[in-house]
This record gives C-alpha cells, sequence and structure tokens, in this order.
C-alpha cells in the first residue's frame, strides 16, 4: 500500500492508541463529575446550608485535578490527526474536521470560560452566575464530547448519504452535514459514553464516601454525598445498559464485521445466538472459509439462543452474517465475498488514475469516461445505490489481505463482553446501594460500602473496555469501508513515531503518577483538608 | 508550466475560501493576543518571593485555558477549512508541531499541579514546565508562521496528494526543524519571526501582570517586571527590524488565481501590504502605533490600562501578517521543493457545502466572543489580585 | 408522562426496521439511509436524562430525610 512502513504503521497505531487510552482515563469522569458537582451546587443554593457548599467544593477539587490532565491530553489527538495521519486528514478532513471545528466553537470556549468561574469564581461572582457556570461547565464538557462523537461517528458509519466521492481530488466532499450530525450511530454513541460516565462518577463518589464511613470519618458528609451518587448512579448504570442494547443494534447493522468480532460468530446464522460466557476459538482463514456451522467457535460456550438476532436485527430470526459470509461471500442475502469487493475497489482506483493520467493529457473524453465508470453503480438493494467508489478503500487490499478484512476475534470479544459484564455489575452495585439509602442503612451497611470502594477502578476498566472493542473492533479501517489505516498514516520514518511514542509515554507516566498522588492526598485528607 | 490541481474559478467558491482564510487571520490574531499567558510564563523569575509567585501563578492560572482554546480553536478552523494544510503541515513539519504541541500538554498540567502538594516532580519541574512553553512553544510557533513566508521543503502526487516531505535537491529534511537551521531557506527570518513573536507575548504578559495583579500590594513585582519588560522591549526591537526587512525586501510567492501558477515576484510581501488600497498597511501601522503606545504606558510609564491598547495593536498586526500571508495570489503555505506544490487558499479548501455549512457555524462566534467578555468583566470587577484573596482557602487560589 | 411515551415510542420505533437483503459488504440498507429524526430524538434524550438524574436525587434526599429542604 504506497510503500507503507507496516512497522511504522503499528507504531503509529500504537501511539494513538496509547495517547487515547490515557486521554480517555480522565474524559468519562470530568464528563460525569461536572454534573455531579453541578447538582451539589444546585442542592446548596437551593436549601443554603454551608454544608451543602464544602460538599461541592471537595469534590470540585477531585474534579479539577483531573479537569486539567483531559484537556492536555485532548490536544494531542488534534494534532496527530495530521502529524500522524495526514493522509486520513486530507481525504476525509471535511467530514472530520468540520465537527472538530464546531467543537471548538461550541463546547471547547464554553467549558474553557466558565471553568475560570467555576473554579476561582466562589468569592467574585454572585451564587446565581457562579451556579449557572457550573451547569455550563458540565454542558461545555459534555457537548465536546457529542462533537467529537459525531466524528468518530463518521468513522464508524460513514453513510453515502454525508459525502460524494470527489475523483478530482482523490477525496470525500461533505454533502449533508446534518445527517451527519445526526446520525443515530454518533447520537447513541454520545448517549453511550455520558451515561457511562456518569455511572463513573457516581461509581467514585460511592466508593470515596464508602471508605469515610468504613474508617468512621467524616460521617455526614459521605452520607449526604453516597445519597446523592446512589441515586443519580442508579439512573445512569441503568441508562449506559438500555442505550448501550440500541449501541449494539446500530453496529450490527452498520459494522458487521465489528459485530462478528464481538460476539466470535464465525458463520452466519438465523436467529443467532450469544455466547455469554465461553473463550472463541482462533482459527486460520483456511479453516474459517470450510466452517460449516459454529459448532467448533468456542470451547465451553454458555449460549443463549436467538439473542443475538433479537439484539441485533430486532426479530426473533433475523440473519446475522458471520465472518466467513463476509470473507467469502453470502449470495442468498446479497453478500459479496472479499475478492469481488476488492476487484470493483481495484477497478476505482484505475478510475482515479486514469482520470488523471487524462487530464495531464488534456483528454476530456478520457477523464469522463473514467469518471463515469468511478460513479457507477454497482449495486442496487432495496433502493439503495452503492457506487463503485465507495468500495475504493477494498482495492488498496491485496488477495493475501483476506484474513485481515476483519478485526481479531478475541481481543474484541473479550473486551466486549467484559465491559457488559462490568456494566451489569455497576447497576447490582447501585441497586444495592439505593435500596439501602432508602432503608437508612447504608451507613452501617459495611458489606455495600467494601463493594462500593472495591468498585472504583472499575468504571475506568469498562470505559476503557468499551473504547477498544469500539475501535479495534473497526480495523482493518480507519473509515469502516471507505479508507483502510494503512492508507491512513503520514509517509514518515519510523523513527520519528517512535521517538514521539516515547516522548509522551514518559510524560504520561510521570503526570499520571502525580495525578494519582494528587487525587489520593485529597481523599485521605478529607472535606475539611479540601484546599 | 504544469499546475497539480485545477484552481476552481467558481466566485462563490473563492468567496467562501477568502471568508475563512479572513477567520483563521483573526483567530491568529486573537492567538497573539493570547500568548500573555506564554509570554508571562517567562516572567516567574521576577518573583523574589513565595506570595508574589502565588500571585502570578494565579493570575495567570485563571487565563491560560482560553489561550489553549484559541490553539485548539485555531487548529480545528484551519482542519476543517484547509484540510490539505492540515495534512501538509502538520505531517511534514512533523517535530515543529509535535515540540508545540508538548509545551502546551506540559503547560496544561502545570498551573493545577504546580502548588499542589505531593504533585510528584516538584514545583521546581512544573516551573521549568512553563518556561519551557513561554519560550519555546511560542518561538516555535512564530517560527512555523514564518514559513508562511519562506517556504517548505514539500512536495506530492498531484493525484492522491500524499506527501513527500523533504524534496528539495538543496535543502535538509530535517521533518520541519530544517525551517529553524536551513539559512538558505530563510531559516534566518524564521528565527526572527520566532524572536519576536516571543518578545510580544513577553511584552504583553507583562502588561497584563502589572495590569492583574495589585500594584499596591506587590510593588517591587511590579517594577521588576517593568524593568525586565523594559529590556524585552530591545530584543522586541532588533527582532522587529529584521523581520520586516524581510518582509519588504524578500522575493515573494504569488500565483495567478486564475490559472494556479505559482511564481516567485519581487517584493511580493511589500505589495500585499500596499493592496486592496493599502487597508493591510493602515492596518498594520494602527496596531502597530496602538501596540507601543500601551508599553509607552505601563511598561515606561506607571498607568496599568497598557494591555488594552497593546492587546488590540497585537490582534491586529496578527490579522494583517496573515491577511499578507494569503490574500492577494498569495501561496500561504509555499513550498521551495516544487512550487507548483505550494499551497493556495484555492487549491487547500474543503468543498463549497463544507465552507458554507461551517460558515454558518461561524455566525456563533460573536456570541461566544460576548460570553467570554462577560466572564472576564466579572472576574474582573472586583479588582486586581490581592494578598487577601490568594490566602482565602475559599476562593481555590492555585 | 410525556417523557416515557417518547422514550418507548423511540424504543419500539427501532424494531421496525430489519431487512433480510444486505448491501455488498453486509451493512443493512437501511442503515445506509440515515434517520436524523431518530438522531435528534436520541439527542434530546440527554438533557431529559440529565434533569432524570437530578429529579430523582432530589427525591431520594427528601424521601430519606437526608435534606428535606429541597
Amino acid at each position: 500500500m504506497h510503500g507503507v512502513d507496516l512497522t511504522m504503521l503499528e507504531w503509529a497505531r500504537a501511539q494513538f492508541a496509547m495517547t487515547a487510552i490515557f486521554h480517555f482515563f480522565f474524559v468519562p469522569f470530568t464528563l460525569g463529575m461536572s454534573f455531579m458537582v453541578a447538582f451539589f451546587e444546585t442542592i446548596y443554593v437551593k436549601t443554603g446550608k454551608q454544608e451543602w457548599k464544602n460538599i461541592t467544593q471537595f469534590w470540585q477539587v477531585l474534579f479539577g485535578i483531573n479537569f486539567a490532565i483531559g484537556l492536555s491530553t485532548g490536544i494531542i489527538h488534534e494534532f496527530e490527526f495530521g502529524t500522524n495521519w495526514s493522509t486520513y486528514s486530507w481525504v476525509v478532513g471535511d467530514l472530520f474536521g468540520a465537527p472538530l471545528a464546531v467543537e471548538g466553537v461550541v463546547a471547547f470556549f464554553m467549558e474553557a470560560t466558565f471553568a475560570a468561574i467555576a473554579f476561582f469564581g466562589w468569592k467574585r461572582v454572585s451564587k446565581g452566575v457562579h451556579l449557572m457556570s457550573s451547569w455550563l461547565l458540565a454542558a461545555g464538557s459534555n457537548l465536546s464530547a457529542l462533537w467529537i462523537l459525531i466524528a468518530n461517528g463518521f468513522m464508524q458509519h460513514p453513510s453515502s448519504a454525508f459525502y460524494t466521492f470527489n475523483i478530482d481530488n482523490a477525496r470525500l466532499e461533505m454533502t449533508n452535514f446534518l445527517s451527519l450530525i445526526l446520525q443515530p450511530v454518533a447520537q447513541v454513541k454520545f448517549l453511550h459514553v455520558v451515561t457511562a460516565s456518569y455511572t463513573m462518577a457516581g461509581v467514585f463518589i460511592l466508593g470515596v464516601s464508602s471508605l469515610y464511613l468504613l474508617r468512621g470519618k467524616h460521617v455526614e458528609f459521605a452520607k449526604k454525598s453516597a445519597t446523592v451518587a446512589a441515586a443519580a448512579g442508579l439512573v445512569a448504570s441503568i441508562a449506559v445498559a438500555v442505550i448501550g442494547d440500541d449501541h449494539a443494534y446500530e453496529v450490527a447493522n452498520t459494522q458487521p464485521t465489528k459485530i462478528a468480532s464481538m460476539e466470535g460468530l464465525y458463520v452466519g446464522e438465523k436467529g443467532a445466538p450469544i455466547v455469554a460466557v465461553g473463550i472463541p476459538k482462533s482459527h486460520t482463514i483456511e479453516e474459517i472459509k470450510n466452517m460449516k456451522d459454529n459448532e467448533d467457535s468456542f470451547t465451553m460456550p454458555i449460549a443463549i439462543p436467538h439473542l443475538l438476532s433479537i439484539l441485533g436485527k430486532r426479530s426473533f430470526d433475523g440473519f446475522v452474517p458471520g465472518i466467513k459470509d463476509l470473507v467469502y461471500g453470502n449470495e442468498k442475502y446479497g453478500i459479496w465475498s472479499f475478492e469481488k469487493l476488492r476487484a470493483e475497489g481495484a477497478r476505482a482506483i484505475k478510475d482515479m488514475n486514469d482520470y488523471h493520467i487524462a487530464k495531464k493529457a488534456g483528454d476530456k473524453a478520457a477523464m469522463d469516461a473514467a469518471e463515469k465508470d468511478f460513479h457507477a453503480i454497482v449495486a442496487n438493494v432495496d433502493g439503495v445505490k452503492i457506487e463503485r467508489a465507495e468500495l475504493m478503500g477494498y482495492g488498496y487490499f491485496s488477495a493475501e489481505d483476506a484474513k485481515h478484512i476483519f478485526p481479531p476475534v478475541a481481543p474484541v470479544f473479550y473486551s466486549f463482553h467484559l465491559m457488559v459484564g462490568l456494566g451489569f455489575w455497576f447497576i447490582l452495585l447501585f441497586v444495592l446501594a439505593y435500596a439501602s439509602v432508602l432503608k437508612g442503612t447504608f451507613v452501617n451497611n459495611t458489606f455495600v460500602q467494601k463493594a462500593a470502594l472495591y468498585s472504583i477502578p472499575l468504571p475506568w476498566i469498562a470505559t476503557s473496555l468499551g473504547w477498544m472493542s469500539a475501535e479495534i473492533g473497526r480495523q482493518p479501517w480507519t473509515v469502516f469501508g471507505i479508507l483502510p489505516t494503512a492508507h491512513s498514516v503520514t509517509p514518515i520514518n519510523l523513527t520519528n513515531v517512535q521517538a514521539t511514542f516515547f516522548m509522551f509515554m514518559a510524560a504520561f507516566v510521570i503526570l499520571g503518577i502525580a495525578e494519582l498522588k494528587m487525587l489520593f492526598t485529597v481523599v485521605k485528607s478529607g472535606p475539611k483538608g479540601a484546599h | 508550466m504544469e499546475t497539480w490541481a485545477g484552481i476552481t474559478t467558481n466566485e462563490t467558491m473563492f468567496l467562501w475560501q477568502e471568508y475563512w482564510w479572513l477567520i483563521v487571520a483573526v483567530l491568529g490574531g486573537l492567538f497573539v493576543l493570547m500568548t500573555f499567558v506564554q509570554g508571562g510564563q517567562s516572567l516567574f523569575h521576577t518573583a523574589k518571593t513565595d506570595i508574589e509567585e502565588k500571585a502570578m501563578i494565579n493570575s495567570l492560572g485563571r487565563k491560560w485555558e482560553l489561550t489553549f482554546t484559541t490553539l485548539v480553536m485555531f487548529g480545528g478552523a484551519l482542519y476543517a477549512a484547509f484540510p490539505l494544510f492540515y495534512a501538509v503541515s502538520f505531517g511534514g513539519a512533523y517535530w515543529v508541531w509535535m515540540l508545540i504541541l508538548f509545551g502546551f500538554v506540559l503547560q496544561a498540567v502545570s498551573y493545577e499541579y504546580i502548588n499542589n502538594p505531593n504533585n510528584f516532580i516538584g514545583k521546581g519541574a512544573y516551573k521549568a514546565f512553563l518556561y519551557f512553553n513561554g519560550v519555546t512553544s511560542v518561538i516555535l510557533v512564530g517560527a512555523a508562521v514564518g514559513t508562511f513566508f519562506t517556504g517548505s521543503n514539500f512536495s506530492f502526487d498531484p493525484a492522491t496528494k500524499i506527501l513527500a516531505w523533504g524534496t528539495a535537491t538543496d535543502g535538509m529534511d530535517l521533518r520541519g526543524l530544517e525551517a529553524a537551521l536551513d539559512f538558505g531557506h530563510g531559516a534566518w527570518f524564521n528565527l526572527a519571526f520566532g524572536v519576536l513573536l516571543f518578545a510580544i507575548a513577553r511584552l504583553l504578559g507583562a502588561l497584563w501582570l502589572v495590569n492583574d495583579i495589585d500594584n499596591n500590594e506587590f510593588p517591587e513585582l511590579v517594577a521588576r517586571i517593568r524593568a525586565t519588560a523594559k529590556k524585552c522591549f530591545v530584543v522586541f526591537l532588533a527582532a522587529l527590524v529584521v523581520v520586516l526587512y524581510g518582509l519588504v525586501m524578500m522575493k515573494g510567492y504569488s500565483y495567478d488565481i486564475h490559472t494556479g501558477v505559482v511564481s516567485m515576484v519581487e517584493h511580493k510581501y511589500l505589495a500585499n501590504l500596499m493592496a486592496y488600497g493599502f487597508i493591510p498597511l493602515i492596518v498594520f501601522l494602527i496596531g502597530a502605533v496602538l501596540f507601543l503606545l500601551g508599553i509607552f504606558q505601563s511598561i515606561f510609564g506607571t498607568s496599568t490600562g497598557g494591555i488594552k491598547l497593546s492587546g488590540l495593536g497585537a490582534v491586529l498586526i496578527g490579522i494583517v501578517v496573515f491577511a499578507i500571508a494569503g490574500f492577494n495570489g498569495t501561496p500561504y503555505y509555499p513550498s521551495y521543493a516544487d512550487l507548483q506544490s505550494s499551497l493556495t487558499i484555492q487549491n487547500s479548501s474543503g468543498s463549497l457545502n463544507t465552507l458554507e455549512v461551517m460558515g454558518g457555524v461561524s455566525v456563533a462566534v460573536p456570541f461566544v466572543l460576548g460570553y467570554i467578555a462577560y466572564v472576564w468583566y466579572q472576574m474582573k470587577k472586583d479588582g486586581p489580585i490581592t494578598k487577601e484573596e490568594l490566602a482565602d482557602p475559599d476562593s481555590h487560589a492555585y | 408522562m410525556k417523557k416515557v411515551i417518547a422514550f418507548l415510542m423511540v424504543f419500539f420505533g427501532s424494531f421496525l426496521f430489519a431487512s433480510e437483503k444486505l448491501l455488498p459488504n453486509g451493512i443493512n440498507p437501511e442503515a445506509q439511509q440515515i434517520n436524523t429524526t431518530w438522531g435528534a430524538i436520541l439527542f434530546f434524550m440527554w438533557p431529559i436524562l440529565i434533569i432524570v438524574m437530578y429529579k430523582f436525587v432530589e427525591f431520594t434526599l427528601r424521601k430519606t430525610g437526608v435534606e428535606s429542604d429541597v
């Protein structure tokens, strides 16, 4: 692929994965804590009681330590799209850059401006202005998540409703911004991420409050905080699951290779089951080619019949394609083999080259012919037309890449299933916590307190796993079905990318330790030592 | 001569491209103003006591996010409106952008961490990060903008626009760092530009601190800041002379807006200053006068209000710099390796639809500026930072 | 109540689109046509969710007597 150094590609991917995961440690916490702080402050303003102000300020300090590092690791990605993924930035800059610019205008300024009041304005502005600032800070931070997830939604499901392929510039050009921002894939992603973030903030506050109760310190403070966290967390954790179900549905319909890997489905089935627990076996591409059914897909599976069809297709007997169908085709359902997709893609690439050769020669007729062939309709399913140009991405792969045209099963399967398991644990935790809060026994219920305390790291693990299943599951594409990852990267020598990789790693290790030390210090010294 | 991309002759498209370049110029101008935070960071050594240093950290620490966001916005606008620039410059001048980035990443955590007990690597380290950002990042940003005039070392495949960096036979390839080392290709100008931006940032930083810190409670600190700024003023003048000499005397890049053919033209940037009925020159002169007036008011004089005049002046100067780099048939990101690979606002922009949609979004900008001003006023209305406020646990001082 | 009805409509509404024939790369053809109404409804569930969360917090504070003045 254009002489891209594959080792360099792996390093560029590793760098992005590292910076994204590190960033994503702080983002959901910011998204969730900003609203929790706004909740506490609203209670303070409504009641006028100093103790609620102390509670607000304590959680705000923890939020503040985290806030800066979230911002600082965020800008890295904006730069990385250009430095490491310049081909990507040119080819899809129209669709990907626009949401990022809007993010800056409508979200980042709101976040940065009102953060100044929220953190430093306690004495300088009125109570009302301060409260408004806290809410606007929360809204701004969440809106920034909305816009980046709209951009990410495009990478996951780049429907031809958004763009046309411009043969002259060899890039995608936006045709419909409204569809791009309101596409369900993006919106459902946003809801899933923010509800997970609120769950994370709920678990954190509940866990830290439990720590104080277990030690018999700051009891009133902990009781109040835990009550708020249990109520908010209960709503949030249930919402994550409900939205998550719809998210999976969107994935099943827009990214068949991802859902097949997430569920370890090698051969497509009607009424496909979900393997809730099991060890997916890895198979070579030849083995997959010869598989007749899914008997040999798992070691010790515990399967729930029909569930995947119900979740993925909203139908008891809906057909969910497996990896074999997606690589070798399935005529009955109109799925083409990778070979056929690749042939059409290669032809689109040839059209593009012919067009530019003709352009150089000033041969208008040949240019038109190439462009016409480039945009020719190659499939029409229920009125949905597919242009040859839309399959161009497949043309960059070679025949041997059949084994790489879907994501690796094991990491996607495990990350997804562990995330779901953790999601159910959070619901259970909040049900237990909420029940004891209602009964008034939370203060003495050391079992729930311990459960909450030990659960503190789990939301971070769950959100990271979710991110991994979404982004590893998208491979081998940056823009699903359109732009291969290997064709997105900047042509640059390996050493440059390695050097920046280690630069960031060193910074992350140091800043990460500093961040944790400061968080622990504040938690240890408790609400009174909050300043 | 063959050009690599057809230049659109669509007038609507051209107007949108000019509109977007103007937005980029305005954001660039605002960024120059906001570098007062970085400039202020380069003045920490003027604080001799803990409370003085605390005052400086808190004064700048309430504003760093705005500078940071302006930078992000500047990048975002360029990404959406001129994606080919984003791909070529960031992907090509790799190390320049990575080092700028690194400086800002370190800065962003430093304010929150610096005065926090248990910050792991100690206060000194975070102070060093702030200096690094205040000096190196600013000089590099300036040098990067310098290459808008002197050119860069790249070319690419006309069909796919896949980049090739370092293709000039007589050039160096250091993935961007050649801009500061390759004197055959204008490194002297880029460096002078970097130093000039640093001096402007530092002067603005001094003006901001003089204004934002209570002069009665911190008289010695304010005096020391003024003294350092006076020395910096000399550096500013020296760098300015070099940059102005370069802009006036340099052979500049030029292109035909109808055919797209790029060529070298004597005194191009001087011509740009005098184009459009001398407007760029007039705005530049107004900006320069305002900038100097503010300095004479508050650095050489005793008033505290100089930041207002100088700040406005800096914005105007910044706008003019970007305007003469991209308007009037000027490729704003020229290539000395392959003239016809040079980027112009016409051949590097997003599609018409994207520019229009984003144009609609840009209507929100005055609204954003409005609430920034409101918040700024709210935070300033009770006067400058005092010792009492720094000691008050309720004000969440750094 | 309105919120509940809106939510149920959205949830069951999504059951309606299910197709047998798939696109060449396995994508559901219906998903290629962007349902912006559904997307907009999803977006507005966000502020609704925030309000529900906050109101539920207030309800709990009153119900448990932890803070009866909200």
